[in-house]
């Protein structure tokens, strides 16, 4: 079917920039020249996904203010014309486009700001699962406290940030002017899950608590993940801590299902 | 004259509406909803989706199937979607006449076809395959067009008659897009609706526009004007009692709004067909 095929990859090369073309296709139907109907289509296909970036980035638009996100999107959409049908996923290079596309390239708090935007995204539409309450602690026998293992809700992930990208958005959601992007001496983590209210939520976590949260993702026990906090804790205190942390998550509504051997 | 498939009036079911149809559940007698829109894993989209078709008739209309693309058909799209109805049972799934998708670049918008046999063969086998893999009829609706091609070797409706017939499948007729392309084309819209095979008409839409002059744009972001009105009245007069709704995706107004310019439909489909009033819908108003 090359005529019906060749018409349709012209028609797209022309929505994006590629082809000038397409109008041998078109017949004249006056009194609108066909290059009003031909931009009809044009700025429909740029709106659609200018609108879709307005949607998922609102806080990254805030930041780069009008001129320099007016480049960002001009900029994303040549760069990657939409290979997705759905255009939840249309976004999900922006990161990648900040990071190495200048002038953006020269500011990385941009990539981590839109990254974060984007972990939220996938945690507010994530599988659903029922989470475990504090209660059926009780339920678990002192002798398999050991052995239990942990699964987390699956919208919980943890976002990296090297510098202050989620301290940036948190100001620009409630309309305050942010501080100047600073580069953190170590990397910071924040764990972001949806609650049982179907809202998102995220919190900053210390270290002893993202390599214990990294060790029960990984599939590791109680009994383990007790020796990954001895390295920070008074072999007496190792015990509580790991509880008190535990209890934290279920307070919080992260774990879905805690596993034991029996 | 009212057949088991007539649904009543129904809305395209937003998400500025979600809290409230659930917790108010306004007088409408369906909802259809943008298949795209919820093929997600879950979260409130979902929630809100199963809590609508719990309370009410639930269609299932898509924008991405590209049925008149030369690509083959997306398998990945295709089983999502049958995931998807397993999780709402609608009472049919529709799609467009037009291709959003060529050499991997989506669209995300309803490019229009050449009127041609090549393409009448085409698409009718693709709307085969996906009946075939879903074990249903589809509905396939009428887009608005704002160019024609060189290639065209027939009017639109003959294009999409013919479609439909050889496809063995169902119209979704959008009274608003023949409007939008009457306009555009220069075509009497009241020509496209006499036209069309009557027996095959199983859902309407209605929507607005934004009105240029010279030309239109199906923008849906308005409300029904009086011209899609009237064709609507001649529309019922022809086909009967078709299950109708207005579609609303950009400055969407409240709900109540919604409900009182359905309520528009219908009256003019009740006028039109008094049974109407009689016939056991979700909302059953006799006498609306």
């Amino acid at each position: 079917m090359p005529e019906l095929e060749t018409l349709q990859h012209e028609f797209i090369k022309f929505l994006t920039n590629q082809s000038q073309n397409f109008s041998q296709y078109i017949s004249e139907q006056p009194p609108v020249d066909t290059d009003i109907r031909l931009g009809i289509y044009h700025n429909a296909y740029r709106m659609r996904l200018r609108e879709t970036i307005d949607s998922d980035h609102p806080i990254l638009g805030s930041y780069l203010g009008d001129e320099l996100y007016d480049q960002l999107v001009l900029g994303y959409i040549e760069h990657y014309p939409s290979q997705v049908k759905s255009l939840r996923h249309f976004c999900a290079n922006i990161p990648t486009y900040l990071q190495h596309q200048a002038p953006f390239s020269q500011h990385p708090i941009l990539a981590e700001l839109a990254q974060f935007e984007r972990v939220l995204l996938s945690a507010f539409d994530a599988v659903d699962s029922k989470v475990v309450a504090i209660t059926d602690l009780a339920a678990i026998n002192p002798e398999q406290w050991p052995d239990i293992k942990l699964t987390f809700h699956p919208s919980t992930t943890i976002f990296t940030e090297h510098y202050n990208s989620v301290e940036t958005w948190q100001a620009l959601k409630s309309e305050q002017s942010p501080n100047p992007a600073v580069k953190h001496p170590l990397a910071s983590y924040w764990l972001v899950w949806r609650n049982q209210q179907r809202l998102t939520e995220f919190y900053h976590q210390d270290p002893r608590e993202q390599e214990l949260w990294q060790h029960f993702n990984a599939g590791g026990d109680f009994a383990q993940g007790c020796e990954v906090l001895s390295q920070h804790f008074e072999p007496d205190q190792v015990p509580l801590q790991a509880v008190t942390l535990l209890k934290n998550w279920l307070s919080q509504g992260i774990i879905s299902h805690i596993i034991s051997k029996n | 004259m009212i057949n088991e498939h007539f649904l009543g009036f129904g809305l395209g079911l937003r998400v500025p509406h979600f809290e409230e149809v659930i917790r108010n559940e306004p007088k409408v007698d369906w909802f259809e909803i943008l298949s795209e829109n919820f093929m997600v894993d879950g979260g409130k989209p979902r929630y809100y989706l199963e809590a609508v078709a719990e309370r009410y008739p639930v269609v299932m209309h898509g924008v991405s199937m590209s049925l008149g693309s030369t690509t083959p058909l997306d398998r990945d799209y295709l089983k999502q979607l049958k995931q998807l109805m397993t999780a709402v049972k609608p009472r049919w799934i529709s799609d467009h006449l037009c291709f959003t998708q060529a050499h991997g670049v989506n669209s995300h918008d309803l490019l229009p076809m050449p009127y041609t046999e090549q393409a009448i063969d085409h698409v009718a086998s693709r709307i085969r395959e996906v009946q075939d893999t879903m074990g249903q009829q589809m509905l396939l609706e009428n887009v608005s067009s704002y160019l024609s091609y060189k290639d065209s070797e027939m009017s639109e409706w003959e294009f999409y008659n013919e479609i439909c017939q050889r496809a063995d499948c169902y119209m979704l007729l959008d009274i608003n897009n023949i409007y939008v392309s009457a306009r555009n084309h220069q075509f009497d819209p009241q020509h496209y609706i006499d036209a069309v095979d009557p027996k095959r008409v199983r859902q309407i839409h209605l929507a607005g526009h934004s009105d240029y002059g010279d030309y239109v744009i199906d923008t849906h972001d308005q409300a029904v004007c009086d011209p899609v009105w009237s064709l609507y009245k001649n529309a019922i007069q022809r086909f009967g009692a078709i299950s109708t709704m207005i579609e609303r995706d950009d400055n969407i107004p409240s709900l109540t709004e919604l409900v009182a310019e359905l309520e528009i439909a219908r009256r003019i489909a009740t006028e039109q067909l008094p049974a109407i009033s009689r016939h056991p819908t979700r909302n059953h108003h006799a006498g609306a």
